[in-house]
Order: C-alpha cells, then sequence, then structure tokens
C-alpha cells in the first residue's frame, strides 16, 4: 500500500530519508516562501538548481501583487493556480509519487502543513544527443537515431507522426529499477485484438530490472522457442514511425536507444527506408539480394560441405578437381574445417565488439595473417572453404537482424551436411521453413504476409511496388490477422 | 477451437494435397513396369483424372459434416460405431500412407546416391521430422506448402529446361489415335491415393471453395505429369518405358552450361516433397488417433501417432511396394465410401441429433 503524504514536513523529509536511505545525491534544502517552511527535494545532477531558481524561487522572492496566502493550503493554491510557474498540472499525494518524480529529474517541493506536494520539471541531466545510429546506415533519410532517454524518444516519434491518433503508453516494468516504458500505436490503424494482447502480456511480464527493450521480448512473445523472434527492433524514429502507420505498436524503454516493433515479420528484416526512396526496379533487385543472402548465410557452407562429400558430381568438374585436391591437402574433415573457420569467425567478431577502440585493429591484422594466410599456406585449411566461409560471413552482414538465428542455423547445417549429406540438409530445411511457418505471435503468422500468399508479398514483401501502387494500398497488419483467434498455449 | 479440431485452409489444403502428390509423380514405387508409350500415357492421365474427379468430388461436401464433430447426445448408435470404425479406419491409412511414403523415400534416396545412409538412419531422420512437423500442427504445414511447391515447379522447370538440348521430336512420333489402348493405360494407373483421404478429412467445414481448390490440385497435378511425360518422351524416346524413375532420370540427364550433372540439386527438392507428404499423414494421424482416445487421453495423441507411423513404416517396409500400394487403395476406397456414407446419414439425419461443426 502506498504510504501517503502528511501535513507535517518534517515526517515527510523523515520518510524520503528512511526511503533513499544516507544516499549523497539527494538533495533536499529547507525554504521559506511568504513565511511558510517548505523543501526543495531534487536529485542533484538529475535536476537543477539554477533552472530551479529561474523557474520559480526568483518569482516567489519578490512580493505578491495581491494578498500573500494566509495558511500553508492557500500558498499551495496560489503557487499552484495563480501564479505563472511552470508547474506540473498534477501534484503528488504519496510517498511513491515523489520518488517517480525525482527520479525522473523533477523537483518536488513539499509545504508544511499540507499533505501534497507541488512537482516542477526542472530537469537537467546529461545524455546523449540525438545522433545518426550505430546501425541500420542508409544513403537517403533522416539521420537522427533514438537515445537512451524516454521522452526524446517519444518526441522524436511525434514530430514525424503529427496526426492525432498518436497515442502514447506509459507503463513501469522492472520490480527493482521501476523502469519506464512506453507504448505507442495508432488507434486508428492499431488492432484492438493485438492491443490488448500485448498490454496483457507487459502486465503480466515479471523482471527484477530491465536496461533495455530486448528483456521484455520473452514476455510479449509466445513461449515456444523459436531461433527467430517475432518482435523487431529499431534505433531509427522514422522507421518506428512508418511502422506505427502499419498499425503496429512500438515499446520504448528508459534507457535504450532500441524501439521495440510489435509485432515482426520475417519479410521485414528485408527491408530498409532506402528502398523507399530509391526507384522501384532498384530496390526490387537489392531485395531480391538480401533474400539471396540470407539463403547463402544459412545454407552455403553446409550445402558445400555435403556437395564436396557426398555428391561431388554436382560441381563443374574443373571445381570438383580443386575442392577435392584441396580436401585431400587438408588433416581435418571437410564439415570440421567448416565448423572451425565460422567458429574462429565468430570469436574475432566478438573480439572486434569488445576490444577497446584504440587496439581494435589489431584484430583485423591477427584475423589477416592467421586465417588469411598462414593457417592456409601451411594446410591447416583448405582455400575453397574460406572462400566460402568469407563469403557467408559477408552474406550475414547483409541482414543484421537475423545474425543471431543465422549463425545457429549455419552451424547446424553444416553438422546436418557434413554428418547425413544431403538428407540431412533437406531434413534439416524442412524443420526450418516448418519452425519459421509455425510462428504465431499476436494471431499473425511470422511468415506473413509471404507464407498466407497476401498480396502485400509481392507488393512490399519479396518485391517493390512504385508509389503509385502502394499509397493506394491501405495495408495494415490487421490484413493479415487471422480471422481464428490466437489461444495461449494453444500449439 | 479444439487443437485437435485444427484444419488447413481450403487454398492451404490444395497445397499440401497436391504437393503429396506431386512427390508420388516424382519419386516411383520400384518395380511398377511402365508398357505405355507417352502417346497413350498423356490422355490416360486425362481421362484418369476426370473420371477420379468425377467419383470423388460429389464425396466433398457429403465428407464435410462427417466424423471430426463429436457429436453427443441424441446420436443413434450405428452412426456413432461407423464414426469409430471409420476414425479406426483413417488412423490405419494414413499410419500406412505416411509409412508408405517414408519407406518409397528411403528407397529413392537409396537408388540415387553413390555412398547412401543406412536405411533405419533415413527413417529415423523423416520420423523425426514428421514428429516435428505434428508439433508445429496443419496450418504451419500448409503455410510450408507454398514455398515448397516453389521449389518443386522450379525443379520441373529446370529438369525440362535442362534436357531441351536432348529434344528429339522422331522420339515422340504421332500415333493413330488407340482408345482401348489408352483405356488399359488409364485403368493400369489408376488408383485411389491415400492423399484423398487426407483431403477429406482435413476438409475444412465452412469453406465454399474448397471444390475448386480440389479440382485445381488434380489438374495441377495432371498438367505436371503431362509436362514431365511429353519431355520424357521427347528425350527417351522408347527407352520411357524401361525407366523405373523416368522423372529422375530426365534429371540424372539434363545438363546447363558447366553444370553437367543437375540430379541432386533436384533430389534435394524431391525429398523436401516427399517429407511434406508423410508429414501431412502424421498430422492426419495425430487428429484421428486423438479423436479415437478418450478426452483424458487426449494428450498422448502424439505419441501414440508417432508411434503408429513408426508401425506403418515397419509394415510397408517389410511388403513389396505393389502389395503395400494395393493396401492402400483398397484401405482408400473404404474410407472415402465410409466418409460419404457417415455424411450421408448425417445430412439426414440433420442438426436435430446434435452433430457440432468444428
Amino acid at each position: 500500500m502506498q504510504q501517503p503524504l502528511t501535513a507535517s514536513l518534517a515526517k515527510n523529509k523523515a520518510a524520503l530519508r528512511t526511503m533513499f536511505g544516507e544516499t549523497i545525491d539527494l538533495y533536499t534544502k529547507e525554504i521559506r516562501l511568504f513565511g511558510f517552511p517548505c523543501c526543495i527535494c531534487l536529485f542533484e545532477g538529475l535536476s537543477s538548481i539554477e533552472r530551479l531558481w529561474i523557474m520559480m524561487l526568483d518569482i516567489l522572492s519578490r512580493p505578491p501583487e495581491s494578498q500573500p496566502p494566509a495558511s500553508p493550503q492557500a500558498l499551495f493554491d496560489f503557487v499552484l493556480y495563480r501564479t505563472a510557474i511552470p508547474l506540473e498540472a498534477n501534484t503528488v499525494e504519496d510517498l511513491d509519487g515523489v520518488r517517480r518524480q525525482i527520479t525522473a529529474g523533477a523537483c518536488v517541493i513539499l509545504v508544511d502543513g499540507v499533505s501534497k506536494a507541488l512537482v516542477i520539471s526542472s530537469q537537467s541531466m546529461q545524455f546523449r544527443s540525438v545522433s545518426e545510429p550505430s546501425g541500420e546506415g542508409n544513403i537517403r533519410g533522416s539521420r537522427e537515431g533514438f537515445i537512451e532517454l524516454l521522452r526524446v524518444n517519444i518526441s522524436l516519434v511525434r514530430r514525424l507522426v503529427r496526426s492525432g491518433n498518436l497515442t502514447v503508453e506509459t507503463l513501469t516494468v522492472g520490480r527493482r529499477t521501476l523502469t519506464e516504458a512506453a507504448l505507442l500505436y495508432d488507434r486508428e490503424r492499431v488492432s484492438g485484438r493485438l492491443l490488448d494482447t500485448v498490454r496483457g502480456r507487459l502486465q503480466r511480464a515479471s523482471l527484477p530490472f530491465v536496461f533495455d527493450s530486448g528483456y521484455l521480448a520473452g514476455f510479449v512473445q509466445k513461449s515456444r522457442f523459436s531461433f527467430f523472434q517475432s518482435v523487431g527492433y529499431t534505433e531509427r524514429p522514422d522507421t518506428a514511425a512508418a511502422k506505427l502507420c502499419e498499425g503496429k505498436l512500438i515499446l520504448l524503454v528508459n534507457g535504450s536507444p532500441f524501439a521495440m516493433i510489435l509485432p515482426y515479420f520475417f519479410t521485414e528484416n528485408f527491408q530498409s527506408m532506402d528502398d523507399y526512396a530509391e526507384k522501384a526496379y532498384f530496390a526490387t533487385l537489392i531485395r531480391l539480394f538480401r533474400y539471396a543472402s540470407f539463403l547463402l548465410a544459412v545454407l552455403l557452407p553446409g550445402v558445400f560441405v555435403s556437395v564436396a562429400n557426398f555428391t561431388p558430381e554436382l560441381l563443374p568438374p574443373q571445381l570438383m578437381y580443386k575442392v577435392a585436391s584441396a580436401e585431400q591437402a587438408t588433416p581435418l574433415p571437410l564439415f570440421m574445417e567448416a565448423l572451425l573457420v565460422n567458429f574462429l569467425l565468430e570469436i574475432i567478431r566478438e573480439a572486434g565488439l569488445r576490444l577497446p577502440r584504440p587496439i581494435g585493429h589489431a584484430v583485423s591484422l591477427v584475423a589477416a595473417l592467421i586465417i588469411g594466410d598462414a593457417a592456409v599456406s601451411a594446410g591447416l585449411l583448405g582455400t575453397p572453404l574460406v572462400i566460402v566461409s568469407a563469403l557467408t560471413a559477408l552474406c550475414t552482414f547483409v541482414v543484421p537482424n537475423l545474425y543471431e538465428p543465422v549463425i545457429v542455423l549455419r552451424i547446424l547445417f553444416i553438422l546436418a551436411g557434413g554428418i547425413l549429406g544431403p538428407v540431412g540438409v533437406a531434413v534439416l530445411f524442412f524443420c526450418m521453413v516448418l519452425g519459421m511457418c509455425e510462428m504465431n505471435a499476436f494471431g499473425i503468422p511470422y511468415m506473413a504476409p509471404a507464407a498466407t500468399q497476401a498480396k502485400a508479398f509481392l507488393r512490399d514483401g519479396l518485391l517493390r511496388s512504385g508509389w503509385q501502387t502502394l499509397a493506394k494500398a491501405d495495408f495494415t497488419v490487421g490484413d493479415l490477422q487471422q480471422k481464428v483467434p490466437e489461444q495461449e498455449g494453444n500449439p | 477451437m479444439n487443437a485437435l479440431q485444427e484444419h488447413f485452409s481450403a487454398k492451404g489444403l490444395g497445397r499440401v494435397f497436391l504437393l503429396s502428390l506431386l512427390a508420388d509423380l516424382v519419386i516411383r514405387p520400384f518395380g511398377q513396369g511402365r508398357a505405355s508409350t507417352a502417346q497413350q500415357m498423356i490422355p490416360a492421365a486425362l481421362l484418369t483424372t476426370a473420371v477420379t474427379l468425377a467419383l470423388t468430388a460429389p464425396l466433398l461436401s457429403m465428407a464435410r459434416q462427417a466424423v471430426l464433430n463429436p457429436a453427443e447426445g441424441g446420436v443413434p448408435g450405428v452412426q456413432k460405431l461407423l464414426r469409430c470404425g471409420l476414425l479406426g479406419l483413417l488412423t490405419v491409412l494414413f499410419a500406412m500412407g505416411g509409412g508408405e511414403g517414408i519407406v518409397r523415400a528411403g528407397g529413392f534416396l537409396r537408388y540415387v546416391s553413390s555412398d547412401p545412409l543406412a536405411d533405419g538412419v533415413v527413417y529415423v531422420l523423416l520420423l523425426a521430422a514428421c514428429a516435428y512437423a505434428m508439433w508445429c500442427g496443419p496450418q504451419a504445414q500448409a503455410r510450408a506448402a507454398g514455398p515448397l511447391l516453389c521449389l518443386f515447379f522450379a525443379s520441373a522447370a529446370l529438369v525440362i529446361i535442362s534436357n531441351a538440348g536432348a529434344m528429339r521430336a522422331e522420339n515422340l512420333p504421332a500415333q493413330p489415335f488407340d482408345g482401348a489402348a489408352v483405356a488399359e493405360t488409364a485403368l493400369n494407373g489408376f488408383r485411389f491415393p491415400a492423399e484423398l483421404a487426407l483431403f477429406f478429412f482435413f476438409a475444412p467445414p465452412a469453406e465454399g471453395n474448397l471444390l475448386r481448390h480440389y479440382r485445381q490440385s488434380l489438374w495441377g497435378l495432371c498438367f505436371v505429369y503431362i509436362a514431365l511425360t511429353l519431355t520424357a518422351g521427347l528425350v527417351l524416346g522408347s527407352q520411357m518405358q524401361a525407366q523405373s524413375q523416368p522423372v529422375h532420370t530426365l534429371a540424372r540427364l539434363g545438363h546447363l552450361s558447366v553444370f553437367r550433372r543437375l540430379d541432386a540439386l533436384h533430389d534435394g527438392v524431391w525429398t523436401l516433397a516427399a517429407l511434406a507428404k508423410a508429414a501431412a499423414f502424421a498430422s492426419g494421424l495425430r487428429q484421428a488417433a486423438g479423436l479415437l482416445l478418450p478426452q483424458r487421453r487426449r494428450r498422448w495423441a502424439g505419441g501414440c501417432a508417432l508411434a503408429a507411423l513408426a508401425a506403418g513404416t515397419c509394415a510397408c517396409a517389410s511388403l513389396p511396394y505393389a502389395a503395400a500400394e494395393g493396401i492402400l487403395t483398397v484401405l482408400t476406397a473404404l474410407a472415402m465410401g465410409a466418409m460419404g456414407m457417415l455424411g450421408a446419414l448425417y445430412t439426414k439425419g440433420g442438426a436435430g441429433h446434435g452433430c457440432q461443426t468444428a
């Protein structure tokens, strides 16, 4: 039960000190406004005394034009309703509300004799400026990216979607961190069923702490295991705005620059904002390249190993001789070589990611020397396999959203192809396709609109139609929703 | 909706049905003789398709009323008995159908591989895939059927294109139309594939365009059969009659540019089609077995279905291909007849007997 504020300033201050302990960044200062004792409460580093002075104290230090307040409640009402001080419209009446406001950077003013508190937005915290996102690079289009501050992120989206239908709901997640999150949607375009489903799952999510939107992914999706995710992420406000216009939901979490997109379909991994700024034929071509890259990234090493070991006749004769001679010269079986090279590539990638920037270039040097030159020259690894693995790695980077499933599936295909041959590859491919088609979060198949053969697949999935066609189609994800409602836990 | 009553959509069911039949087209049973020429087989295929449609299409609307709906209270005893009998028959049919598909695929893979895996390993792999397909459910299979069909058609087109250079018009000379030979070919090749019973079993009860998809699937199969038979006739000529796997022979012969042999590519795609077929039977088996089991035991439906499928695989592995096909044809005919009869009884009885649609 929330502890209400009392009329006693001393008791309220003591309660705050009990709540926050002896933390040194909690700033409390007793002041007198028109002769009545008051107390300013804020966190240093989140709120600014200078701003507070400019916004409020300077005004209140001058004598009032009319009769000064005669009681604490009169003072409270005077400051709240009869001055031009930019206070928050809602006052706080309990300790939890005080906690919420001052940890958000606001300043709370307690008045002795009043069991409510005034809130003034005097935030002055340090945060990263809006800059180009680290991933999702584009040739054309916006260069803005989300930052860690929730309110700024909401404003970035609001600037792009200026219709009155954009709705923002806030919620608190994480039992210990009490992180603020926001659910954004267009209330005219969003499906009511989808909204209720997502809301319900978020409310049931129980986490001790939340530092990124990705923590909530496991709670908003169905609980069945899958390599792929039914939610997506973006750092770009324009992408988030585009998804809102399709009737999707955007989940922003304070402290995370990654907005979660709900729901997210397989075909969206191959779309980018550049597609819509370029000519349709070129955008279509690039999309087809992306699909091909994904298939190559997943299948190429496994198929290569399978073909080289079990069905070498599939290769052109010249290539077959080169592969055979390379395989003869190396000590390990081909599939173990493939696993080793992929393992090394992953180590190099991880090292490059975690290493401090000043010595980061050493990783590429070591990788090039050891793998690219010494291992091949020494006969430990075959050149065709290194080329295949390098091509596969490049293809993986074309579709970075699918990096995790691609890596794991690739390893499985190498094992299947190397041990079981074409049968293993075919069975695994069948299971992979089936698994992707089985995914059905939020009542909409993950493979929609592809596997459901909706017109949207050809219009803006596999291909990209011209804007004249796209503009006529008023597409929302509700169009893809299944007629039979999804049942929780239903296989 | 009860998970055990989960249906395909009409479009999805049509695709799964077509893919299963196409798998049978490219992976022929071994030991099946062919005494006919392409000039006889093509009109025979048209005739067979028309006859199959004429015989089975009228049953479709009646089968919708049938056995999936657990009629409660007020149901005459004979209908309940028929229902249980039909479910039992369908369980056996789907187990045998799935098993036959697995055994045929295993035999085909052994035939085409220079270094084949042991039969047991192949069967275990295919059964594992079927188990996963059962877990995913019919709707996932219906969605997966679309991309797999696209792959299959691409494979079929590649077979034809890669053999274009070897086609000779003199291999397929014009012959006077011999009605008797065509009829004999049609009769010899006529059978009731178990996929028919699968289609009827999964027919969604409230979809009006089911018959259209059914017809499209059968005529689509006929079209692909004619295209491949024509290609085989033009390339192989009289040698076509001696081939046990004529489509594979075409795949083996076809080449494009520096790629002298493409059959491994086609084998992979056809294996996918065979898997889709076995998986469809597995799903049907799971539903039929689930409906047979008492309510409190229904969570064992998947395990029982997998065991039945494994048993069907062992049974078909021990039987000659012709015998297995014969058994399947008889079982399918019985099942179709029983579904029609039960459906007619329901239609006659009407809603007053408490029949519920899914």
